[in-house]
């Protein structure tokens, strides 16, 4: 708290206008829900996914450099675990898509009952209640797990001590697999029950991986945004360090291009009713511009761009590919929710889906400024446990025993 | 080139001084570039970072070779797929288009990483001028030691700079263990 550090980046100083854009984006969705419910509720639903990605994915990272060490992993594990704490904000915000899920999603529709055999005989797993109910257990897991990988990691910056570190050990492993598991189910509910005549069982992977490439990308940019803090620019002041977080984000990006393409080439390959109509509304009436777009700019531009070392080790030139990831995963939620509106609503593009992902985005982002400032942005653990090595690369030392 | 200097240049390959340590080897390596001598090439039994930045290890072509043949290789591969399938025996099973181009990806993927890891070992064999079973660094004793524990900085005779006298001096000044003259 008292550290001089957390007062001097810029940045912070956006928590104020970044809720007073997210609260006037918000309005006017509040506005235009009373002539356009749906569009309004859409965009809100969109601009909720994309920061909910954020925070999984952010999330998925801290846990990750639990398991796995690395120098890099210290550089953004604050504002990862930052991200992981808004889970309890992202709950609240989910109560307006709980309220109008009657307009989102076919299970909560009686029109959708009435027109569609197979709404009717998924009644028994997608019944309105039991769906929401799922949807407080998956948060009451992210919340538990978001707040004590935090409360735990602060301990150990206090204590160093080692039985801690295996505590956090122990429910990052734990939590992985509890990620992956309530992010697939949770990724049914919300965005591929929306398309009644689809099945997939690859898309909660693929969603997941996508959410890793929105937290890496938006941690890389916050480490811009921070670089002029002083302990953080110590830290990131030997190139292979954040050099490992460029090696990251392409890795996801490949993974998520490989999962995705890997889907759709099953779906291809079947060519069957049943499976394709997730596709055909993402390849028709202009989409296809989209799909495009997801390939050469989600994928081959950024996969090009990171293979080149001098991009890795050059901050600005990393957070710039970054931030345009970032973008992209918008698009991305954009084209996964937009063209699955019912049939009654036409499936394109509306003036109110930027607007909800600015408003959730602008809350979102204030609140997590606000809680990333309460500790220092560098874990004082960090100049502990890193040690420098001459003529190499820095290393973890091994707590002791 | 005086035929003086031709001479030394056949007869031997150069000047080897000898070191113990990684940080000694670094200042004999500094040492000598800053002297001139551009020739000059190190034998250690691990890597020593910085070492070949010293001695100016450029970014060898590899990458580019690399990136040719996967792209070769990529095209060939997508190439043969769509002949096959589109001109040469255009036969629809499925209901799918001809030219059914997410089913070529699996096949166009394989083919350029196939060439990529290929070309880049032959690559890098040639390159190296390897195999070579035989280095004149081998005629010294006390050159096995170059895999345990002994450090070697070699200024190769074809340096313009090189001359025995003069080279001898400028590698004494960094105190090596030992210096020998390395015939052909």
């Amino acid at each position: 708290m008292t550290s001089s550090d957390l007062t001097t980046p810029r940045i912070f100083e956006a928590r104020l206008p970044a809720l007073i854009i997210g609260v006037g984006a918000l309005a006017i969705c509040a506005i235009a829900l009373f002539f356009d419910p749906l569009h309004a509720l859409r965009g809100y639903l969109i601009g909720w996914l994309f920061c909910l990605g954020i925070s999984i994915g952010s999330m998925c990272i801290v846990m990750m450099h639990h398991l796995t060490g690395g120098a890099w992993g210290w550089l953004v594990r604050r504002p990862a675990e930052s991200a992981g704490l808004t889970f309890l904000l992202l709950a609240i915000l989910f109560i307006p898509i709980a309220i109008g899920a009657k307009v989102l999603f076919p299970w909560a529709s009686t029109a959708a009952a009435a027109e569609s055999v197979l709404v009717r005989h998924r009644e028994p797993y997608f019944h309105t209640a039991l769906t929401l109910f799922r949807a407080l257990v998956f948060f009451v897991l992210w919340i538990v797990w978001g707040w004590r990988l935090h409360a735990l990691s602060l301990e150990y910056d206090r204590t160093l001590d080692p039985t801690i570190a295996s505590k956090l050990r122990r429910y990052s492993a734990s939590g992985l697999v509890m990620v992956f598991i309530t992010m697939s189910l949770a990724g049914m509910d919300w965005i591929a029950s929306r398309e009644v005549d689809w099945y997939s069982s690859t898309f909660g992977l693929a969603l997941i991986v996508g959410q890793g490439v929105a937290g890496t990308a938006f941690l890389i940019v916050m480490l811009q945004l921070l670089r002029n803090a002083p302990r953080v620019s110590d830290a990131i002041k030997e190139k292979n360090r954040f050099h490992d977080l460029g090696n990251l984000l392409l890795t996801v990006v490949v993974l998520w291009a490989y999962i995705s393409f890997a889907q759709l080439l099953v779906i291809w390959m079947g060519n069957m009713q049943d499976d394709i109509t997730w596709f055909y509304h993402r390849t028709h009436r202009g989409w296809k511009v989209i799909a495009i777009l997801l390939i050469t700019i989600h994928f081959g531009l950024p996969f090009i761009l990171l293979l080149f070392q001098g991009s890795k080790r050059n901050l600005r030139i990393l957070a710039t590919i970054a931030g345009g990831l970032l973008f992209m995963r918008a698009i991305d939620v954009i084209w996964m929710i937009v063209p699955s509106s019912r049939a009654s609503a036409p499936r394109i593009i509306s003036w109110l889906d930027p607007i909800g992902i600015v408003g959730v985005f602008g809350i979102w982002f204030s609140v997590f400024l606000t809680l990333l400032k309460r500790h220092p942005l560098i874990p004082l653990a960090f100049e502990r446990v890193i040690e420098i090595v001459p003529y190499g690369r820095s290393k973890e030392r091994q707590p002791a025993a | 080139m005086p035929a003086e200097v031709r001479d030394i240049s056949k007869r031997l390959f150069g000047l080897a001084a000898e070191f113990d340590s990684p940080e000694a080897i670094l200042e004999a390596a500094k040492h000598v570039r800053v002297q001139g001598y551009r020739h000059v090439e190190a034998y250690t039994p691990i890597p020593i970072d910085g070492l070949s930045e010293i001695l100016g290890f450029r970014r060898t072509w590899i990458p580019a070779i690399v990136l040719c043949c996967a792209a070769i290789g990529a095209g060939g591969g997508f190439f043969m797929e769509w002949f096959a399938n589109v001109v040469h025996l255009p036969w629809n099973i499925g209901g799918r288009p001809m030219n059914s181009w997410p089913a070529f990806i699996p096949i166009t993927f394989e083919m350029g990483i196939l060439f990529a890891g290929v070309s880049a070992t032959i690559a890098m064999l040639a390159l190296n001028k390897l195999p070579q079973p035989y280095h004149p660094m081998f005629r010294l004793d006390s050159f096995t030691e170059a895999s345990r524990n002994r450090f070697f900085l070699c200024i190769e005779s074809d340096d313009p700079l090189f001359d025995l006298e003069k080279t001898r001096q400028a590698l004494e000044t960094v105190h090596p263990l030992a210096i020998s003259e390395v015939p052909r």
